[in-house]
Protein backbone atom coordinates (compact mmCIF):
# COMPACT_ATOMS: atom_id res chain seq x y z
CA UNK A 1 0.00 0.00 0.00
CA UNK A 2 1.29 3.45 -0.85
CA UNK A 3 1.64 5.66 2.20
CA UNK A 4 -0.47 8.76 2.16
CA UNK A 5 0.90 9.93 5.45
CA UNK A 6 2.15 13.24 4.10
CA UNK A 7 -1.31 14.31 3.04
CA UNK A 8 -2.85 12.85 6.15
CA UNK A 9 -0.30 14.54 8.37
CA UNK A 10 -1.39 17.90 7.09
CA UNK A 11 -5.02 16.97 7.62
CA UNK A 12 -4.31 15.65 11.08
CA UNK A 13 -2.40 18.75 12.02
CA UNK A 14 -5.31 20.86 10.84
CA UNK A 15 -7.74 18.70 12.80
CA UNK A 16 -5.69 18.97 15.93
CA UNK A 17 -5.58 22.74 15.58
CA UNK A 18 -9.31 22.82 14.93
CA UNK A 19 -9.94 20.66 17.97
CA UNK A 20 -7.93 23.03 20.13
CA UNK A 21 -9.73 26.07 18.83
CA UNK A 22 -13.21 24.70 19.30
CA UNK A 23 -15.37 27.11 21.15
CA UNK A 24 -17.98 25.96 23.63
CA UNK A 25 -21.15 24.86 21.91
CA UNK A 26 -19.48 23.68 18.75
CA UNK A 27 -19.48 20.09 17.66
CA UNK A 28 -16.36 19.70 15.62
CA UNK A 29 -15.85 16.77 13.33
CA UNK A 30 -12.49 15.53 12.16
CA UNK A 31 -11.86 15.87 8.46
CA UNK A 32 -9.36 13.04 8.47
CA UNK A 33 -10.44 9.71 7.09
CA UNK A 34 -9.71 7.61 10.14
CA UNK A 35 -10.77 4.43 8.40
CA UNK A 36 -7.75 4.91 6.16
CA UNK A 37 -5.46 5.75 9.10
CA UNK A 38 -6.56 2.61 10.94
CA UNK A 39 -6.03 0.53 7.82
CA UNK A 40 -2.55 2.00 7.30
CA UNK A 41 -1.60 1.26 10.91
CA UNK A 42 -2.88 -2.28 10.48
CA UNK A 43 -0.54 -2.65 7.54
CA UNK A 44 2.41 -1.35 9.58
CA UNK A 45 2.61 2.17 8.19
CA UNK A 46 4.91 4.10 10.55
CA UNK A 47 3.59 7.47 9.31
CA UNK A 48 0.04 6.58 10.26
CA UNK A 49 1.18 5.62 13.76
CA UNK A 50 2.85 8.98 14.09
CA UNK A 51 -0.36 10.65 13.02
CA UNK A 52 -2.28 8.78 15.63
CA UNK A 53 0.28 9.89 18.23
CA UNK A 54 0.21 13.48 17.02
CA UNK A 55 -3.55 13.62 17.22
CA UNK A 56 -4.19 11.96 20.56
CA UNK A 57 -0.81 12.40 22.29
CA UNK A 58 -1.69 15.62 24.14
CA UNK A 59 -4.96 14.24 25.41
CA UNK A 60 -3.41 10.97 26.58
CA UNK A 61 -0.59 12.84 28.28
CA UNK A 62 -3.14 15.11 29.95
CA UNK A 63 -5.04 12.23 31.57
CA UNK A 64 -1.87 10.52 32.75
CA UNK A 65 -0.44 13.71 34.17
CA UNK A 66 -3.71 14.56 35.87
CA UNK A 67 -4.11 11.22 37.58
CA UNK A 68 -0.56 9.95 38.01
CA UNK A 69 1.70 12.98 37.91
CA UNK A 70 4.73 13.21 35.66
CA UNK A 71 6.50 10.06 36.86
CA UNK A 72 7.46 7.95 33.83
CA UNK A 73 5.02 10.01 31.82
CA UNK A 74 6.61 9.62 28.41
CA UNK A 75 7.09 5.87 28.90
CA UNK A 76 3.45 5.46 29.80
CA UNK A 77 2.28 7.50 26.81
CA UNK A 78 4.48 5.36 24.61
CA UNK A 79 3.10 2.16 26.16
CA UNK A 80 -0.45 3.26 25.54
CA UNK A 81 0.15 3.94 21.86
CA UNK A 82 1.96 0.66 21.60
CA UNK A 83 -1.10 -1.14 22.96
CA UNK A 84 -3.40 0.75 20.59
CA UNK A 85 -1.34 0.10 17.47
CA UNK A 86 -0.87 -3.55 18.45
CA UNK A 87 -4.61 -3.92 18.85
CA UNK A 88 -5.16 -2.39 15.43
CA UNK A 89 -2.53 -4.66 13.83
CA UNK A 90 -3.99 -7.72 15.48
CA UNK A 91 -7.36 -6.85 14.06
CA UNK A 92 -8.93 -6.20 17.45
CA UNK A 93 -9.90 -2.73 16.33
CA UNK A 94 -11.17 -2.65 12.77
CA UNK A 95 -13.99 -0.18 13.26
CA UNK A 96 -12.51 3.36 13.35
CA UNK A 97 -15.63 4.57 15.16
CA UNK A 98 -14.35 2.71 18.20
CA UNK A 99 -10.92 4.36 18.07
CA UNK A 100 -11.50 7.19 20.58
CA UNK A 101 -13.36 4.91 22.95
CA UNK A 102 -10.61 2.35 22.67
CA UNK A 103 -7.84 4.85 23.41
CA UNK A 104 -9.82 6.13 26.38
CA UNK A 105 -10.24 2.59 27.70
CA UNK A 106 -6.52 1.89 27.38
CA UNK A 107 -5.71 5.12 29.20
CA UNK A 108 -8.14 4.26 32.00
CA UNK A 109 -6.75 0.75 32.34
CA UNK A 110 -3.21 2.08 32.43
CA UNK A 111 -4.09 4.53 35.16
CA UNK A 112 -5.96 1.88 37.12
CA UNK A 113 -3.01 -0.52 36.72
CA UNK A 114 -0.51 2.02 38.01
CA UNK A 115 -2.71 2.90 40.97
CA UNK A 116 -3.23 -0.77 41.78
CA UNK A 117 0.53 -1.31 41.57
CA UNK A 118 1.15 1.53 44.01
CA UNK A 119 -1.48 0.22 46.39
CA UNK A 120 0.07 -3.26 46.27
CA UNK A 121 3.54 -1.89 46.88
CA UNK A 122 2.22 0.03 49.86
CA UNK A 123 0.86 -3.16 51.29
CA UNK A 124 4.13 -5.00 50.65
CA UNK A 125 6.40 -2.28 52.00
CA UNK A 126 5.48 -0.74 55.25
CA UNK A 127 8.47 1.60 55.28
CA UNK A 128 6.99 5.01 54.55
CA UNK A 129 10.26 6.23 53.11
CA UNK A 130 9.90 3.74 50.26
CA UNK A 131 6.36 4.63 49.36
CA UNK A 132 6.42 8.17 50.59
CA UNK A 133 4.81 9.93 47.68
CA UNK A 134 1.21 10.48 46.89
CA UNK A 135 -0.35 9.50 43.59
CA UNK A 136 -1.67 13.00 43.38
CA UNK A 137 1.76 14.49 43.90
CA UNK A 138 2.13 17.05 41.15
CA UNK A 139 5.43 18.42 42.41
CA UNK A 140 4.33 22.01 42.31
CA UNK A 141 6.93 24.42 41.09
CA UNK A 142 7.29 27.69 43.02
CA UNK A 143 4.99 29.60 40.67
CA UNK A 144 2.26 26.95 40.83
CA UNK A 145 2.67 26.82 44.58
CA UNK A 146 2.25 30.58 44.81
CA UNK A 147 -0.83 30.36 42.59
CA UNK A 148 -2.30 27.65 44.77
CA UNK A 149 -1.71 29.71 47.91
CA UNK A 150 -3.27 32.66 46.20
CA UNK A 151 -6.32 30.58 45.26
CA UNK A 152 -6.70 29.38 48.82
CA UNK A 153 -6.55 32.94 50.05
CA UNK A 154 -9.09 34.07 47.48
CA UNK A 155 -11.51 31.27 48.39
CA UNK A 156 -11.08 32.10 52.08
CA UNK A 157 -11.99 35.73 51.40
CA UNK A 158 -14.80 34.70 49.09
CA UNK A 159 -16.32 32.53 51.79
CA UNK A 160 -16.09 35.33 54.33
CA UNK A 161 -18.27 37.41 52.06
CA UNK A 162 -21.09 34.89 51.59
CA UNK A 163 -24.04 34.44 53.89
CA UNK A 164 -24.30 31.46 56.22
CA UNK A 165 -27.03 30.01 54.07
CA UNK A 166 -24.99 30.26 50.88
CA UNK A 167 -22.00 28.78 52.66
CA UNK A 168 -24.17 25.90 53.80
CA UNK A 169 -25.30 25.28 50.22
CA UNK A 170 -21.70 25.28 48.99
CA UNK A 171 -20.61 23.04 51.84
CA UNK A 172 -23.31 20.52 51.04
CA UNK A 173 -22.26 20.45 47.41
CA UNK A 174 -18.46 20.51 47.66
CA UNK A 175 -17.91 18.74 50.97
CA UNK A 176 -20.94 16.57 51.70
CA UNK A 177 -21.24 15.81 47.99
CA UNK A 178 -25.00 15.92 48.21
CA UNK A 179 -26.90 15.84 44.94
CA UNK A 180 -28.30 19.04 43.52
CA UNK A 181 -31.80 17.67 43.97
CA UNK A 182 -31.28 16.95 47.66
CA UNK A 183 -29.74 20.36 48.30
CA UNK A 184 -32.57 22.13 46.48
CA UNK A 185 -35.23 20.26 48.45
CA UNK A 186 -33.60 20.61 51.86
CA UNK A 187 -32.51 24.23 51.42
CA UNK A 188 -35.76 25.18 49.65
CA UNK A 189 -34.06 26.38 46.51
CA UNK A 190 -35.11 26.14 42.91
CA UNK A 191 -32.61 24.54 40.58
CA UNK A 192 -31.94 27.95 39.03
CA UNK A 193 -31.26 29.54 42.40
CA UNK A 194 -28.84 26.75 43.21
CA UNK A 195 -27.11 27.02 39.87
CA UNK A 196 -26.89 30.82 40.16
CA UNK A 197 -25.50 30.66 43.66
CA UNK A 198 -22.76 28.30 42.52
CA UNK A 199 -21.92 30.19 39.37
CA UNK A 200 -21.92 33.54 41.19
CA UNK A 201 -19.40 32.19 43.68
CA UNK A 202 -17.27 30.86 40.85
CA UNK A 203 -17.44 34.09 38.89
CA UNK A 204 -16.54 36.06 41.99
CA UNK A 205 -13.66 33.69 42.60
CA UNK A 206 -12.38 34.17 39.04
CA UNK A 207 -12.62 37.96 39.32
CA UNK A 208 -10.86 38.08 42.67
CA UNK A 209 -8.20 35.61 41.55
CA UNK A 210 -7.55 37.63 38.40
CA UNK A 211 -7.19 40.83 40.40
CA UNK A 212 -4.84 39.24 42.92
CA UNK A 213 -2.83 37.56 40.17
CA UNK A 214 -2.55 40.89 38.40
CA UNK A 215 -1.23 42.53 41.54
CA UNK A 216 1.23 39.70 42.20
CA UNK A 217 2.27 39.37 38.57
CA UNK A 218 1.24 35.71 38.47
CA UNK A 219 -0.15 35.62 34.96
CA UNK A 220 -3.88 35.23 34.38
CA UNK A 221 -4.65 33.77 37.72
CA UNK A 222 -5.54 30.36 36.38
CA UNK B 1 -13.22 1.03 2.33
CA UNK B 2 -15.78 3.48 3.65
CA UNK B 3 -14.48 6.82 4.91
CA UNK B 4 -14.84 7.64 8.58
CA UNK B 5 -14.59 11.04 10.29
CA UNK B 6 -14.12 11.24 14.03
CA UNK B 7 -16.82 12.92 16.03
CA UNK B 8 -15.35 14.99 18.81
CA UNK B 9 -18.53 15.12 20.79
CA UNK B 10 -19.75 18.19 22.61
CA UNK B 11 -17.87 20.49 24.94
CA UNK B 12 -18.50 20.07 28.64
CA UNK B 13 -20.52 22.61 30.58
CA UNK B 14 -19.13 24.28 33.74
CA UNK B 15 -21.58 22.15 35.71
CA UNK B 16 -20.29 18.97 34.11
CA UNK B 17 -16.65 19.95 34.71
CA UNK B 18 -17.43 20.45 38.41
CA UNK B 19 -19.14 17.11 38.67
CA UNK B 20 -16.47 15.32 36.66
CA UNK B 21 -13.70 16.88 38.76
CA UNK B 22 -15.43 15.54 41.86
CA UNK B 23 -16.01 12.14 40.26
CA UNK B 24 -19.77 12.60 40.35
CA UNK B 25 -20.66 12.86 36.68
CA UNK B 26 -22.70 9.93 35.38
CA UNK B 27 -20.66 7.12 33.89
CA UNK B 28 -22.20 7.58 30.46
CA UNK B 29 -21.51 11.29 30.23
CA UNK B 30 -18.07 10.83 31.80
CA UNK B 31 -17.14 8.49 28.98
CA UNK B 32 -18.29 10.95 26.33
CA UNK B 33 -16.53 13.83 28.05
CA UNK B 34 -13.28 11.89 28.40
CA UNK B 35 -13.29 11.07 24.69
CA UNK B 36 -13.87 14.74 23.98
CA UNK B 37 -11.09 15.74 26.36
CA UNK B 38 -8.71 13.57 24.38
CA UNK B 39 -8.95 16.06 21.54
CA UNK B 40 -10.10 19.39 23.05
CA UNK B 41 -7.48 21.59 24.66
CA UNK B 42 -10.01 24.24 25.67
CA UNK B 43 -12.05 21.77 27.70
CA UNK B 44 -8.90 20.36 29.29
CA UNK B 45 -8.04 23.85 30.54
CA UNK B 46 -11.57 24.36 31.83
CA UNK B 47 -11.47 21.03 33.62
CA UNK B 48 -8.16 21.92 35.28
CA UNK B 49 -9.69 25.18 36.42
CA UNK B 50 -12.82 23.48 37.75
CA UNK B 51 -10.82 20.76 39.52
CA UNK B 52 -8.59 23.28 41.22
CA UNK B 53 -11.58 25.39 42.26
CA UNK B 54 -13.53 22.43 43.63
CA UNK B 55 -10.55 21.15 45.59
CA UNK B 56 -9.71 24.54 47.10
CA UNK B 57 -13.35 25.21 47.89
CA UNK B 58 -13.68 21.80 49.56
CA UNK B 59 -10.55 22.33 51.64
CA UNK B 60 -11.68 25.73 52.83
CA UNK B 61 -15.24 24.64 53.53
CA UNK B 62 -13.94 21.78 55.62
CA UNK B 63 -12.33 24.26 57.98
CA UNK B 64 -14.62 25.48 60.76
CA UNK B 65 -16.12 28.87 60.14
CA UNK B 66 -14.22 31.61 61.95
CA UNK B 67 -16.20 32.67 65.02
CA UNK B 68 -17.26 36.23 65.44
CA UNK B 69 -19.84 38.68 64.34
CA UNK B 70 -20.74 38.66 60.69
CA UNK B 71 -23.32 40.65 58.86
CA UNK B 72 -25.79 38.47 57.05
CA UNK B 73 -27.92 40.41 54.64
CA UNK B 74 -29.38 37.36 52.97
CA UNK B 75 -32.56 37.49 55.02
CA UNK B 76 -33.41 40.71 53.19
CA UNK B 77 -34.03 38.60 50.09
CA UNK B 78 -37.11 37.06 51.73
CA UNK B 79 -40.14 38.88 50.25
CA UNK B 80 -41.99 39.37 53.57
CA UNK B 81 -38.91 40.74 55.28
CA UNK B 82 -38.12 42.96 52.32
CA UNK B 83 -41.66 44.38 52.34
CA UNK B 84 -41.58 44.97 56.09
CA UNK B 85 -38.22 46.70 55.76
CA UNK B 86 -39.60 48.86 52.97
CA UNK B 87 -42.67 49.81 55.06
CA UNK B 88 -40.39 50.67 57.98
CA UNK B 89 -38.27 52.85 55.75
CA UNK B 90 -41.37 54.64 54.45
CA UNK B 91 -42.55 55.27 58.02
CA UNK B 92 -39.22 56.68 59.03
CA UNK B 93 -39.18 58.89 55.96
CA UNK B 94 -42.74 60.11 56.59
CA UNK B 95 -41.88 60.87 60.23
CA UNK B 96 -38.84 62.79 59.21
CA UNK B 97 -40.82 64.67 56.57
CA UNK B 98 -43.55 65.70 59.01
CA UNK B 99 -41.30 66.63 61.88
CA UNK B 100 -38.25 67.74 60.03
CA UNK B 101 -36.67 70.92 61.41
CA UNK B 102 -37.82 73.97 59.53
CA UNK B 103 -35.73 77.02 58.81
CA UNK B 104 -33.78 77.64 61.98
CA UNK B 105 -35.41 80.31 64.17
CA UNK B 106 -33.57 83.48 65.01
CA UNK B 107 -32.61 83.61 68.68
CA UNK B 108 -34.49 86.76 69.64
CA UNK B 109 -37.18 89.01 68.15
CA UNK B 110 -38.22 92.34 69.58
CA UNK B 111 -41.48 94.11 69.15
CA UNK B 112 -42.87 97.34 70.56
CA UNK B 113 -46.58 97.63 71.09
CA UNK B 114 -48.87 100.58 71.71
CA UNK B 115 -52.53 100.62 72.53
CA UNK B 116 -53.27 102.86 69.55
CA UNK B 117 -55.59 101.46 66.94
CA UNK B 118 -54.04 100.71 63.60
CA UNK B 119 -52.24 97.96 61.81
CA UNK B 120 -51.04 95.12 64.00
CA UNK B 121 -47.30 95.10 64.45
CA UNK B 122 -45.51 92.01 63.14
CA UNK B 123 -42.77 90.06 64.89
CA UNK B 124 -40.50 87.52 63.26
CA UNK B 125 -40.59 83.88 64.40
CA UNK B 126 -37.91 83.49 67.04
CA UNK B 127 -36.89 81.28 69.91
CA UNK B 128 -37.55 84.19 72.30
CA UNK B 129 -39.47 87.42 71.89
CA UNK B 130 -38.93 90.66 73.79
CA UNK B 131 -42.12 92.71 74.01
CA UNK B 132 -42.15 96.33 75.06
CA UNK B 133 -45.46 97.97 75.88
CA UNK B 134 -44.72 101.57 74.95
CA UNK B 135 -47.57 103.19 76.78
CA UNK B 136 -47.52 101.04 79.87
CA UNK B 137 -45.75 103.86 81.64
CA UNK B 138 -44.37 103.00 85.00
CA UNK B 139 -47.11 100.62 85.84
CA UNK B 140 -45.80 97.30 87.08
CA UNK B 141 -48.91 95.24 86.86
CA UNK B 142 -49.21 91.77 85.54
CA UNK B 143 -49.56 90.75 81.92
CA UNK B 144 -50.86 87.81 79.99
CA UNK B 145 -50.23 86.82 76.39
CA UNK B 146 -52.99 84.90 74.71
CA UNK B 147 -53.33 83.47 71.23
CA UNK B 148 -56.13 84.17 68.79
CA UNK B 149 -58.34 81.60 70.54
CA UNK B 150 -57.78 83.14 73.95
CA UNK B 151 -55.45 80.35 75.06
CA UNK B 152 -52.88 81.56 77.54
CA UNK B 153 -49.38 81.59 76.15
CA UNK B 154 -47.58 83.43 78.88
CA UNK B 155 -48.49 85.02 82.20
CA UNK B 156 -46.33 87.02 84.58
CA UNK B 157 -45.37 90.34 86.08
CA UNK B 158 -44.45 93.16 83.79
CA UNK B 159 -40.87 94.33 84.11
CA UNK B 160 -39.75 97.88 84.41
CA UNK B 161 -40.24 99.94 81.23
CA UNK B 162 -43.21 97.83 80.27
CA UNK B 163 -41.05 94.91 79.15
CA UNK B 164 -41.72 91.21 79.12
CA UNK B 165 -39.81 88.32 77.59
CA UNK B 166 -41.55 85.35 76.01
CA UNK B 167 -38.96 82.66 76.44
CA UNK B 168 -40.61 80.14 74.12
CA UNK B 169 -41.03 80.24 70.38
CA UNK B 170 -44.41 81.47 69.18
CA UNK B 171 -46.04 79.77 66.24
CA UNK B 172 -47.23 81.92 63.41
CA UNK B 173 -50.51 83.65 64.22
CA UNK B 174 -52.13 86.51 66.09
CA UNK B 175 -51.50 87.19 69.74
CA UNK B 176 -52.79 89.62 72.32
CA UNK B 177 -51.05 91.05 75.38
CA UNK B 178 -53.38 91.87 78.20
CA UNK B 179 -52.23 94.23 80.90
CA UNK B 180 -53.84 93.92 84.32
CA UNK B 181 -53.90 96.09 87.34
CA UNK B 182 -54.73 93.50 89.90
CA UNK B 183 -57.67 91.59 88.51
CA UNK B 184 -58.74 94.50 86.30
CA UNK B 185 -57.87 94.50 82.61
CA UNK B 186 -56.63 97.93 81.78
CA UNK B 187 -55.16 97.55 78.26
CA UNK B 188 -54.92 95.07 75.42
CA UNK B 189 -52.30 95.06 72.66
CA UNK B 190 -52.28 92.93 69.54
CA UNK B 191 -49.44 91.63 67.35
CA UNK B 192 -48.77 89.00 64.77
CA UNK B 193 -46.00 86.50 64.33
CA UNK B 194 -45.06 85.67 60.74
Amino acid sequence: MTSTSGVRSQAVANDADAAEEMTPGDTATSQTDWAQVVECIRQGDQGAQEELYAYFGKGVRYFLLRRLGDDELEDRVHDIFLIVTEAIRNGELRDPARLMGFIRTVVRRTIAGVIQGKVNSRIRYSDPAEVGFSLADWRLDPEKKAQQEQRTDVVRRLLKGVSRRDREVLRRFYVEEQSQEQICVEMRLSYNQFRLLKSRAKTRFSEMARRVAGRMGLGDGK
Amino acid sequence: MEEYRLHHGTHGTPEEFDLYAMGRLSAGRSGELEEHLLVCEGCRLQLDEAASYCLTMRQELLKPEAPGFRLDWNWLRMPAVAMAAMAMLLLVFAGWFLYRPRTPLIPLATIQLSALRGEMPVAAEARETDVTLLDAGTQLGSAEVVDANGGSVWKGPLAEGGKLRLSRALARGTYFVRLYDGPRLIREYGFQVR
